[in-house]
């Protein structure tokens, strides 16, 4: 023993650790066992009409009705497909989960509709945001999970959406109790097709897209977001076009490109050219955030022919990370941004003067005294009205640039819509809806023609028949609706 | 009423001066000298006849027919007396349980004259034994003596110790120990322990050796700030384990053990009023928690009620001032013998604690960005935060002893302890509150009362069954619950003005954000049996073996609720309409339910050779734990269950050099089981990222190998210098994954290998009135966890690329030390410490993204307390933490310019090489008070 003792402590600590712990590992985990409960997968059934739930799949048909009584699932490898004038009924805060994929396949003369049962719009502009019931959630969203390969929307009503999941943990990854937009698409190598279709109502981003392909084009969104949230939120590794959409009464942004949150895939590129933008931007109570078109964190893309009317702000790109008034903003790949031809038009000089977003502290100085501002959009020669001659000396981007002449502009160069009284009656932001207005260019209007051809839509899409998007180029007109027939239809 | 020991006497009066003198008193005047008359001088030291032990207090009387002067030994048993008058003296030394000794003492002018005296034991003292039954158990020595004998390393902290340090709450006590450091809470007290570097998850926490459970909603660890201090005996930090000791802790294991039954009746009083300096300058902002509901709306109504906004009551957030913020607390005790069989004791603490800090905090940004370098930190807006808390602490504790007979004896322990905290935590994002201004504010305002209880039982029995058998045994009930019946998060924006000149901040516009109610409730249960045999196969051999079962259950609710408020106009909180709730979630990954059974057994040999003394043998350890939680059918992992069995050998050995130096050996197998929540794959929202469990994640692992050189000298001196090596399988850290392709998520996984070594040295030094503790611990840990880069490709394209990095475990601080100063005068009845603790800086939380981890700064704290012995059994005290008012400091280390700071002058950001991100302030806090004994 007493030899065996002083060995023990000649040995070095570490080598008797080892050797000691070799013989742990001989003796422990005789019988390790772990058993989790395997996900329950119930075989989709084939969608009949009338009241549905649990796994379903097949096809729902033309002009039936089918009452969601508790949350869908199309399970991973089935498929669901819509055929025209199909309704579906909401009876509660129910979502459609989806693994495998959806196609919505609506009409021009026979839409799809998702609602909630009995539920009428109110669209007035007097009614109060707390008691619209565009802004309450009625019922969930449609939730594509990671193993979606295709959510295929056309020609469909998406209404009363956006009830924030509250039961448990939601049967898709990526998603948390909480969350609440009325489309959610997260498959880095999936596609995302929205056309033609109608977005009303909802309490944050109307669509989140946290990766994928995606082409949203020709679709009319009102009333998205209740006191914040996007109409189409881009987030890290989103790929596509938006364009000739209508949106109007959004509580942020129309369209919002960021870089967040994507580890390993694609940069986010987003091209947004010849929407339509109006009424934009007011359900937004923080400073310096919320107009028409956003750029931000690691975004790139092109900004073409959008019409922004009566916005809280203009196309608003991130420059420089830095404070605004105590709000972060976070560059955006200002290098590969591109941007024009964009038509400004507000009722009023305060909106004259954020056509190009001003930085309210101008006090930062970048490297060679050169000012540095937080946002970077400047007038374009190609930008209608063209105020690039109209600036003040020492004028930079984020600058303030008000000037009498400037101010005059206050409710000139009206787009000219074939109805949609300029300067509008009530406060902008008030009609946030677009029944009852027509959103085409009339004749002379000052826009058709001055749009931007000279540039490719990314069409990371597959194209063409049922299941593929339909894909329109810039248009010569700058806005949503061609006075060619082309561009949004509805 | 007979008070027991009594060693001295001391002045009846109270000087009042004297004490407010010593209040203020400094290092400088402890070594002041008093200028003699007379140069002659005795002096000498009292020692054990046997032992040769020193004795502490003993009572030196010199007289003759003119003069009388009296003494009291020090810390090293010397004693001296300056200044007499020469002429012959009769010397008496008394000490309890000693033999008087008296003898004559011839003092000639001008001569030093040194007497050493070596008192004899009563004769029926003999057996040391009832020597330590005499020494106070709480006092130091004891705790030595039991450090000594121990077979397994152990650090001790006595009562007397902790009554003379600046702490009142475990929490703080442990920090003065070797090789730990404290996570400390919002309020700066300190709740977890990290001891020897290894995070609270490596370690547990036992009240006379029994574990406890946690109310704590995540972890199994118990927080240590909810136990009053005053209720313990002493404090032991277990750093090696024996095979009859439960395997689950690899840094170390923290033991409370309480003051046990007196053996005559005694009667202890102590209270004290206190104040933080942080309310010179803040006022004190709560609310009134009466009425709050203990029950959810869930709960009241049925899982099918829809809950109306009228369930919800705002007035928690009507925030009233307290005007004097001043602690109190009280601590008493009784106990006694009632028959020659029957003892008891019983305690109550209650302290009443009015805490405040403040914090600057730089939030981490989701992501950094990759431009203009790769991983360039961004900030979300400054937050600074003010946290109100009142503490309400109650501790009560009762033994009850019964000896059947010499052979056969009970004891019944029950332990109860609640922690109430109200707090008013105000959070400012933004511009104003610290910048001075204009822009948009944020402000949070967050109600919070929480009770958090521990109630612990144990029957215990020890029978000496026939000579060489002795069989003891215990049965514990155990309970520990946390529920918020208050925790709202009120927030609104603020559009605010700062007026240069007039240094004014107005508000323009505030607009009210939907905000939660949120209700937790966690409980958990313990039922144990243990039961252990003892079989003397020969003198110097002992046999153990025995077992024991655990059956643990845990229950974990988490409820939200959120009211619509639409960003409507702000105003007051009672005037605010709330028309529906907008969110009603009752289910996330902190609900759930756990069982956990354990069963183990052990069989250890003690064998006592010569200068050797060896213990060692096994434990097997058999781990079944189940969940089910909240999760989707549709999900994997719904409900889980996992059964795994350790094999745990371990050996002390002791080797004796000469009477005062030992050298210890060992080695252990220890595990430590994932939390409750690490299992349970669903997401919740954490302090800065959400989070969630990992179904696949697997318990810990270790090899624990220490070597230890002792050295004893003195009464209490003593020196230990060791050196440990920890070889740890599949440590658990948190890491971030991408759950999808684009959301990070918190994640607990275990990472191969990793390793821990340091090496710690305590030592103690006495001289006459003063004295000096100290210890110093270096600790290297390195672990090597995946990392994400942002940066540019060939192509300029945004990338994200996985990386390793290789740090420390979170929390490892790599050098540790603790310093008191102390200082005794007995003739004066002064007793008073200036104590040193830093800590070496370590991650307070990984980043998912390289070289951004937030670090925590080198701390250094400075406390101070004294005690003045104001009658024969009253002593005054007072106490003063974080005396140089040291902050909390975070900082990234990278060179790389924050961004979000281009624009704005940011405070603190001095250092190039690092970023500043948090800043938090506590400032000092004051204790004066009374013990009575």
């Amino acid at each position: 023993m007493e030899q065996s003792k002083k060995g023990g402590l000649r040995m070095n600590l570490r080598s008797f650790t080892l050797l000691l712990m070799a013989s742990i590992l001989m003796f422990s985990c005789k019988k390790t066992s772990t058993e989790l409960q395997a996900p329950y997968v119930a075989g989709g059934t084939t969608v009949q009409p009338g009241n549905i739930s649990g796994s379903i799949k097949g096809t729902m048909e033309s002009n039936q009705t089918y009452n969601v009584t508790s949350d869908v699932i199309i399970n991973a490898g089935d498929s669901l497909i819509i055929q025209p004038g199909a309704k579906i009924v909401f009876q509660g805060t129910y979502n459609f989960f989806i693994k495998g994929s959806l196609f919505s396949l609506g009409s021009s003369s026979l839409p799809v509709i998702f609602t909630f049962n009995n539920q009428q719009k109110m669209d007035n502009p007097a009614e109060p945001v707390a008691s619209d019931p565009a802004y309450v959630g009625l019922w969930g969203g449609l939730w594509a999970d990671t193993s979606c390969n295709n959510l295929v929307i056309k020609w469909t009503h998406i209404d009363f959406a956006g009830a924030p999941i509250s039961a448990a943990q939601p049967p898709i990854a990526g998603a948390s109790t909480g969350d609440s937009y009325n489309i959610f698409f997260q498959n880095p190598h999936g596609n995302f097709i929205l056309e033609d279709s109608w977005l009303y109502g909802g309490t944050d981003d109307a669509i989140r897209l946290k990766s994928g392909h995606f082409s949203v084009m020709r679709n009319t969104f009102e009333k998205g977001g209740g006191t914040g949230g996007d109409q189409f939120n881009v987030k890290g590794g989103g790929i596509g076009d938006c364009a000739y959409n209508l949106f109007i009464g959004c509580a942020t942004n129309g369209p919002k490109a960021s870089d967040k949150g994507q580890p390993g895939s694609q940069q986010t590129n987003c091209n947004f050219y010849n929407n339509t933008i109006v009424n934009s931007g007011y359900r937004m109570v923080e400073l310096g955030r919320g107009g028409s078109i956003n750029y931000e964190e690691g975004a790139k893309g092109m900004a073409y022919n959008n019409l922004v009317v009566n916005c809280r702000f203009g196309l608003r790109i991130v420059g420089a990370t830095q404070s605004y008034l105590g709000n972060a903003l976070v560059v955006a790949d200002t290098a590969h941004i591109k941007y024009g031809y964009t038509f400004n038009y507000s009722d009023s000089v305060s909106g004259i003067n954020q056509f190009y977003p001003v930085t309210p502290d101008t006090s930062a100085v970048g490297v060679g005294g050169v000012p540095m501002s937080g946002l970077w959009a400047s007038p374009q020669a190609s930008d209608i009205p063209d105020l690039v001659s109209m600036m003040p000396s020492g004028y930079y981007p984020g600058a303030p640039y008000t000037s009498s002449a400037i101010n005059a502009l206050a409710g000139q160069n009206n787009p000219k819509f074939v109805n949609f009284p300029l300067p509008e009656a009530a406060t902008p932001g008030s009609i946030a809806y677009a029944t009852g207005y027509d959103f085409h260019l009339a004749s002379g209007s000052p826009a058709i023609g001055k749009g931007f051809t000279g540039f490719q839509p990314i069409a990371s899409v597959p194209q063409g028949g049922d299941y593929g998007a339909t894909i329109t180029s810039p248009g010569a007109d700058i806005g949503a609706y061609q006075s060619n027939g082309s561009g949004n239809q509805h | 009423m007979d008070a027991g020991i009594k060693h001295y006497k001391s002045k009846s009066i109270l000087y009042l001066h004297k004490f407010i003198f010593y209040l203020s008193f400094t290092l400088i005047s402890l070594s002041a000298i008093t200028p003699s008359a007379f140069s002659q001088v005795l002096r000498g030291k009292v020692t054990d006849q046997q032992t040769g032990e020193p004795l502490v207090d003993a009572t030196i009387i010199l007289k003759n027919n003119y003069k009388k002067y009296n003494s009291i030994t020090g810390l090293d048993g010397s004693y001296i007396f300056k200044n007499i008058e020469a002429g012959t003296y009769s010397e008496a030394i008394q000490y309890v349980g000693y033999d008087e000794q008296r003898m004559t003492v011839n003092m000639e002018k001008d001569r030093a004259v040194r007497n050493d005296i070596r008192l004899k034991p009563h004769t029926w003292q003999l057996n040391s034994v009832v020597v330590t039954a005499n020494l106070s158990k709480g006092s130091d020595i004891s705790a030595r003596r039991v450090e000594r004998i121990s077979s397994n390393l152990l650090n001790i902290i006595s009562a007397r110790a902790i009554d003379n340090s600046p702490d009142i709450t475990v929490g703080n006590v442990l920090q003065r120990a070797a090789g730990v450091s404290l996570v400390k809470n919002s309020s700066g007290d300190g709740e977890k322990a990290i001891i020897r570097g290894m995070a609270d998850r490596y370690n547990y926490t036992t009240i006379n050796g029994v574990k406890i459970p946690s109310p704590d909603d995540k972890t199994r660890s118990v927080p240590l700030d909810i136990f009053p201090a005053d209720l313990l005996q002493r404090l032991e930090v277990v750093k090696s384990l024996t095979p009859s000791m439960e395997g689950d802790a690899i840094g170390g294991v923290t033991n409370m053990v309480l003051k046990e039954a007196p053996a005559h009746l005694t009667f202890t009083l102590n209270g004290s009023l206190g104040y933080s300096n942080f309310f010179n300058n803040h006022t004190f902002s709560t609310f009134e928690n009466s009425g709050a509901p203990w029950q959810t709306p869930y709960e009241i109504h049925g899982s099918g009620y829809a809950p109306q906004p009228s369930d919800f009551n705002v007035k928690y957030l009507k925030y009233k001032t307290v005007k004097y913020p001043v602690n109190a607390f009280i601590n008493g005790g009784i106990g006694g013998r009632i028959t020659k069989n029957f003892g008891f004791l019983a305690a109550v603490s209650y302290q009443r604690i009015y805490k405040g800090s403040s914090s600057l905090f730089y939030p981490p940004s989701g992501q950094p960005q990759p431009i203009p370098t790769a991983n360039t930190p961004v900030f979300s807006p400054l937050e600074y935060r003010t946290y109100n808390n009142l503490q309400s602490r109650l501790g009560n504790h009762l033994v009850l002893n019964y000896d059947f007979n010499e052979h056969n004896k009970i004891i019944f322990y029950t332990a109860f302890f609640q922690l109430d905290r109200i707090e008013h935590r105000n959070l400012q994002q933004g511009l104003s509150q610290y910048l001075h201004l204009s822009g948009q504010d944020y402000v949070y305002d967050r109600s919070l009362f929480q009770r958090q209880i521990i109630w612990s039982n144990s029957l215990q029995g020890k029978h000496q069954i026939m000579d060489k058998l002795s069989v003891d045994w215990s049965l514990v009930y155990s309970e520990a619950q946390s529920k918020t019946p208050v925790w709202i998060d009120q927030q609104y924006s603020d559009i605010v003005t700062y007026d240069n000149s007039t240094h004014n901040v107005s508000s323009e516009q505030k607009n009210l954000q939907d905000f939660p109610f949120i209700f937790t409730h966690s409980k958990e249960i313990d039922r144990s049996g243990y039961l252990n045999a003892h079989y003397k196969l020969t003198d110097r051999l002992v046999f153990s073996t025995g077992g024991m079962y655990r059956h643990k259950t845990r229950d974990n609710v988490y409820e939200s609720y959120q009211l619509y408020a639409g960003n409507q106009p702000f105003t007051a909180i009672q005037d605010a309409s709330f028309p529906r709730l907008t969110r009603v979630d009752t289910t996330d990954g902190l609900t759930y339910t756990s069982v956990e059974n354990i069963l183990a057994y052990y069989g250890e040999l003690k064998w006592r050779f010569k200068k050797w003394e060896v213990l060692g043998g096994f434990r097997v350890e058999n781990t079944h734990h189940s969940y089910v939680s909240e999760l989707s059918v549709y999900l994997p992992g719904k409900t889980g269950s996992y059964n795994y069995t350790d094999f745990l050998p371990s050996i002390n050995i002791k080797y004796k050099i000469g009477d005062k130096n030992d050298i210890r050996a060992s080695y252990f197998g220890g595990i430590s089981r994932p939390n409750y929540f690490e299992y349970i794959p669903v997401n919740f929202s954490g302090n800065y990222f959400d989070q969630r469990g990992n179904p696949s994640i697997k318990h810990v692992q270790s090899a624990n190998s220490d070597l230890r050189y002792e050295h004893y000298y003195g009464v209490e001196d003593y020196f230990m210098g060791g050196v440990f090596y920890k070889h740890i399988i599949n440590p658990i850290e948190f890491t971030f994954r991408s759950q999808t392709t684009s959301q990070f998520v918190l994640e607990p996984e275990n990472f191969g290998n990793a390793t821990n070594y340091g090496a710690e040295l305590v030592f103690t030094k006495h001289f006459r009135n003063f004295g000096i503790k100290g210890n110093y611990s270096y600790t290297k840990s390195s672990i090597t966890t995946s990392k994400l880069i942002y940066t540019k490709d060939n192509n300029d394209n945004y990338v994200i690329l996985n990386s390793t990095q290789t740090r420390p475990l979170q929390g490892q601080s790599d050098h540790i030390a603790n310093l008191s100063l102390l200082y005794k005068s007995v003739r004066d009845g002064i007793e008073a410490e200036v104590s040193w603790v830093y800590t070496g800086q370590r991650i307070e939380i990984v980043s998912p993204f390289k070289d951004l981890d937030y670090w925590q700064k080198p701390t250094s704290q400075i406390d101070f307390s004294v005690n003045v012995k104001a009658g024969e059994r009253i002593t005054l005290f007072a106490k003063v933490t974080n005396l140089t008012n040291n902050p909390l400091v975070l900082e990234l280390h990278t060179t790389a310019n924050g961004y979000y700071f281009n624009n704005i002058n940011y405070p603190d950001q001095t250092d190039k090489n690092n970023i500043i991100v948090r800043h938090d302030n506590f400032d000092q806090t004051f204790f004066i008070g009374f013990r009575f004994k």
